[in-house]
C-alpha cells in the first residue's frame, strides 16, 4: 500500500519559504500502541526485565515515528543492546551502594557523596544520548555542556531557590531550561531560549496568592467553625488540581513561546480545561481497565501536546546539517543512560 | 519491483523524492529524482545487500531503510519493503515474528489475558514470597538503620507519657515476663500520648503504648494481647517486609508498564492497592500469633476480642460516626487493617477450636 501522495505532498511543502506556521502533529493510535505495549509487557514479565530494554526501543520508535512536523516523522535511534547496558550498570552500582553502605558506611558515605559530584556529569551524559538517540530529517539532535554549567543549574540555582525559600525558585527554572535548550542543538544549529524570570514569576506570584487566600480561608475555618473541617478537603482538593493543571499549562506555554532555532519560533497553546479533559478522561479509563488503558492515555496525551505545539518557519527548513560524528565514550554514555533523569 | 519513498543524505536536513529498487547482484539500487523531475532519475546509486540495514516493521509507521555513511531511505511502503527485505533475506532484518503477533487480535487477547494473570499472580503470591525468601536470608545489620524512628516520632505526632514513672515501670514489670522469650527481638517498651488510643511496634523492637490506650483496658489480660499482637508484627519482620514489598512492586509495575512519566497517580494507584492488602494480611499474621501465644500463656484469648472491639469504638468515635454498608465495604478495601468484626470473629472461632 503506496502512499506516494504523503510523499509528493512532503516534498512540495518546502518550497513556500516565508512565514509558514507548521503544528505538530502525532499520527499513533491508542489501540496500535496497546498491540505493541501488551506483547512489551507480556514478554518483559516473562523474561524478568530482560526484555525492558527491547520493550523500550521498540516503544520508543514507535512514539517517535508517529510524531510529525512538516510531514516528516522523528527517529529513535538507540538499540537495545545500549539501553540494557545502562541498565545492568545502574543496577550492579546500586547494589555495590547498598551493601557497601550496609558493611562498610563510611566508605558508603563516600561513594554517595562521589555520586552526588558526579550528578551534573550524569545529567549531561544522559541529555546527551537522548539528544543523539532523536532525529529529523536524518540529521541529530545534540546537547553539549560542560560540567559546570550543569553544576549551575542542576544544583546551585535550586540550593539558592531553596535557600531563599521559593523567591528565586522562578530564576532557578529559568535558568534550568535555558541549560537544556542553550546547549541542545539540531545537527550543527544551536536552539536558543528567550524567557525572561518574570515570564516565570507572575505565574508562581499568582499560584502563591490563590495557595495564600485559600491558605487563610482554611485557617479561618478551623478556628471559627470547627463542624466544618470535615468539609475543608471539598474545597483544598480542588484548588490543588487546578493549580497543578496551571503549574503544567503555564509552564509548557513559556517554554515553547520562548523556544527558538535561527530565524524559526515555536510556539505553543495549551489551555487548562483541554488539558483537564485529557486528563480526567485518562485517570478514569485508566482506573476503569485496571491499567490497561496505560498505554492508549499515553497517546491521548501525546496528541494532545503535539496538536498545541506549533513551529512558526521564516524560510526554509532544509538548510540543517549534521554535526560531525564525535566519540563520546561509550561508557560515558551508558553512565548516562543508566541515571537518566529525566530533565 | 519499486519501492516509493524519500531520500535523506544524512547531511543536510533537505529530502529527495527518491525509490530503491533490486539490482542485479542482490543489492539495491537508489533513483533520486530532482526538483522537477518526474520519471527519470537523475542520480542512480548502487548499494550491496550486506551494506544496508533495513528496520523492523512497528505498526503502520514510514519504514527507514539505513543505507551506507548514514543515508536513509524512507517509505511507507511496507508491504514492499517486506518483500524485498525477504528477496534479500537479509539476516538482520528482524521483528518480521513481533509484527505478526502485535497485528494478530487473538494473540493480542491472549497476551492481554497472559499479561493480567501474571500481574495477578506475582502481585498476590510472588512478591509476597520474594520478600519472605529476601527477609529471611538478609543480614541483621540491615535493621540497625531504622534506630531513630521513635526519635523521629516524637518529633512529630506524639508527646510524652503522662502516666508516673511508677505506672510506667509497673506495667513494664507486667509485661516482661511476657516477652522474655523474644530477646533477640530486642523488646523495649515507651510509654507515649497524642496519638489516640493506640499501640505499635516500630523496626527496632520499640514497642509504643499510648496512655489512652492503657486507660481503654480493663485488665492486664488484655494489654498482654495486645502486647503479643506487636511482637508478632516483630517477629515476623512486617516494616521492612513492607517496605521491601512496596520496593518490589514500584520496580515491577515500572519494568512492566515501561516509562511512566505521564500517569504516576494512577500507576501509583495499584501499588497502594496492593500495599493495604499485603498490610492486612500482615495484621492477620499478628493476631494469629498473639492467639498461639496467649494460648500457651493460659490467657483467655475472650480478652484479646475485648480489648479489640473497644479500640475499634474507640477509633470510630475520633473519626465521627462512619456510615455503615456498602461505603464500609468499600472502606474495607481501602483500610491499613482488616475488617475489625472479622478479626474479633476469628478470634472467638479460634476460641471455640482450642
Amino acid at each position: 500500500m503506496p502512499e506516494s501522495v504523503t510523499t509528493d505532498n512532503a516534498t512540495h511543502h518546502d518550497k513556500t519559504h516565508t512565514n509558514k506556521i507548521l503544528p505538530f502533529e502525532f499520527r499513533g493510535q491508542g489501540f496500535e500502541y496497546f498491540k505493541l505495549w501488551v506483547v512489551n509487557a507480556l514478554l518483559t514479565a516473562l523474561t524478568l526485565g530482560i526484555y525492558s530494554a527491547w520493550a523500550t526501543v521498540r516503544n520508543n520508535r514507535y512514539l517517535h515515528s508517529n510524531l510529525y512536523l512538516n510531514n516528516t516523522h522523528f527517529r529513535y535511534l538507540a538499540t537495545p543492546i545500549q539501553i540494557l547496558k545502562g541498565r545492568i550498570i545502574a543496577v550492579v552500582a546500586l547494589i555495590i551502594y547498598m551493601v557497601t553502605l550496609q558493611f562498610k558506611p563510611t566508605l558508603g558515605a563516600i561513594l554517595g557523596i562521589a555520586l552526588f559530584i558526579a550528578i551534573p556529569y550524569f545529567v549531561n551524559q544522559s541529555l546527551a544520548f537522548n539528544r543523539r538517540m532523536t532525529s529529523y530529517n536524518n540529521i541529530q539532535f545534540r546537547f553539549h555542556a560542560t560540567y559546570w554549567q550543569a553544576v549551575m543549574a542542576v544544583i546551585i540555582w535550586p540550593l539558592l531557590g531553596v535557600l531563599s525559600f521559593g523567591l528565586l525558585y522562578p530564576k532557578a527554572y529559568k535558568e534550568m531550561n535555558k541549560y537544556i535548550v542553550n546547549h541542545s542543538s539540531y545537527g550543527t544549529t544551536q536552539f536558543h531560549f528567550s524567557a525572561k524570570t518574570w515570564d516565570y514569576g507572575k505565574p508562581a506570584l499568582i499560584a502563591a496568592a490563590v495557595m495564600l487566600v485559600f491558605g487563610l480561608v482554611a485557617l479561618g475555618v478551623i478556628s471559627s467553625a470547627p463542624a466544618l473541617v470535615a468539609l475543608l478537603p471539598l474545597i483544598i482538593l480542588p484548588v490543588y488540581l487546578v493549580l497543578i493543571i496551571f503549574a503544567i499549562v503555564t509552564v509548557n506555554n513559556i517554554f515553547y513561546r520562548n523556544l527558538h532555532i535561527e530565524e524559526h519560533n515555536f510556539n505553543a497553546n495549551f489551555t487548562m480545561p483541554g488539558l483537564f479533559k485529557v486528563m480526567l478522561i485518562n485517570v478514569l479509563l485508566t482506573i476503569l481497565t485496571l491499567g490497561l488503558y496505560l498505554p492508549a492515555a499515553k497517546i491521548r496525551m501525546i496528541k494532545y501536546m503535539a496538536e498545541n505545539i506549533r513551529l512558526e518557519a521564516n524560510g526554509s527548513l532544509e538548510n540543517f546539517y549534521a554535526a560531525s560524528s564525535q566519540n563520546v565514550g561509550a561508557l560515558g554514555e551508558e553512565m548516562g543512560q543508566a541515571f537518566d533523569f529525566g530533565v | 519491483m519499486t519501492i516509493k519513498g524519500y531520500y535523506l543524505d544524512g547531511k543536510s536536513s533537505k529530502r529527495h523524492e527518491a525509490s530503491l529498487e533490486l539490482n542485479n547482484h542482490n543489492g539495491v539500487k537508489l533513483y533520486i529524482y530532482g526538483p522537477g523531475a518526474e520519471h527519470i532519475g537523475n542520480e542512480l546509486i548502487n548499494f550491496e545487500a550486506g551494506s544496508i540495514k533495513i528496520e523492523s516493521r512497528i505498526g503502520n509507521t514510514a519504514r527507514e531503510i539505513i543505507l551506507e555513511n548514514d543515508q536513509l531511505f524512507i517509505s511507507y511502503d511496507n508491504e514492499g519493503v517486506d518483500s524485498l527485505a525477504k528477496t534479500l533475506s537479509l539476516t538482520r532484518y528482524q521483528g518480521s515474528l513481533l509484527h505478526k503477533f502485535e497485528s494478530n487480535l487473538s494473540t493480542i487477547l491472549i497476551a492481554t489475558c497472559a499479561l493480567v494473570a501474571i500481574m495477578f499472580i506475582s502481585v498476590v503470591y510472588g512478591i509476597p514470597k520474594l520478600t519472605n525468601a529476601i527477609v529471611n536470608n538478609l543480614p541483621e545489620v540491615i535493621e540497625t538503620q531504622f534506630d531513630q524512628s521513635l526519635t523521629l516520632l516524637d518529633h512529630s505526632f506524639l508527646e510524652p507519657s503522662e502516666l508516673s514513672q511508677a505506672e510506667q515501670s509497673s506495667l513494664r514489670y507486667l509485661m516482661k515476663p511476657y516477652y522474655k522469650d523474644f530477646e533477640h527481638l530486642n523488646i523495649k517498651i515507651e510509654f507515649r500520648s497524642g496519638f489516640g488510643a493506640n499501640a505499635f511496634a516500630l523496626p527496632d523492637g520499640t514497642l509504643v503504648f499510648t496512655d489512652e490506650f492503657i486507660a481503654l483496658t480493663k485488665n492486664d489480660d488484655e494489654i498482654i494481647s495486645v502486647l503479643f499482637h506487636e511482637i508478632g508484627h516483630l517477629k515476623h519482620k512486617h516494616i521492612l517486609k513492607r517496605s521491601i514489598q512496596a520496593s518490589i512492586m514500584t520496580a515491577f509495575i515500572l519494568m512492566v508498564t515501561g516509562d511512566l512519566d505521564t500517569l504516576d497517580i494512577v500507576t501509583g494507584l495499584p501499588s497502594l492497592l496492593a500495599d493495604l492488602t499485603y498490610s492486612r494480611d500482615f495484621e492477620r499474621e499478628a493476631d494469629q500469633f498473639a492467639l498461639e501465644q496467649l494460648t500457651l500463656a493460659g490467657i483467655n484469648v475472650e480478652n484479646f476480642a475485648l480489648i479489640m472491639g473497644r479500640l475499634t469504638q474507640s477509633q470510630s468515635h475520633t473519626h465521627d460516626t462512619e456510615e455503615k454498608g456498602k461505603l464500609s465495604k468499600l472502606g474495607s478495601y481501602l483500610s491499613t487493617h482488616p475488617d475489625p468484626e472479622e478479626r474479633i470473629q476469628t478470634i472467638l472461632d479460634y476460641k471455640e477450636a482450642h
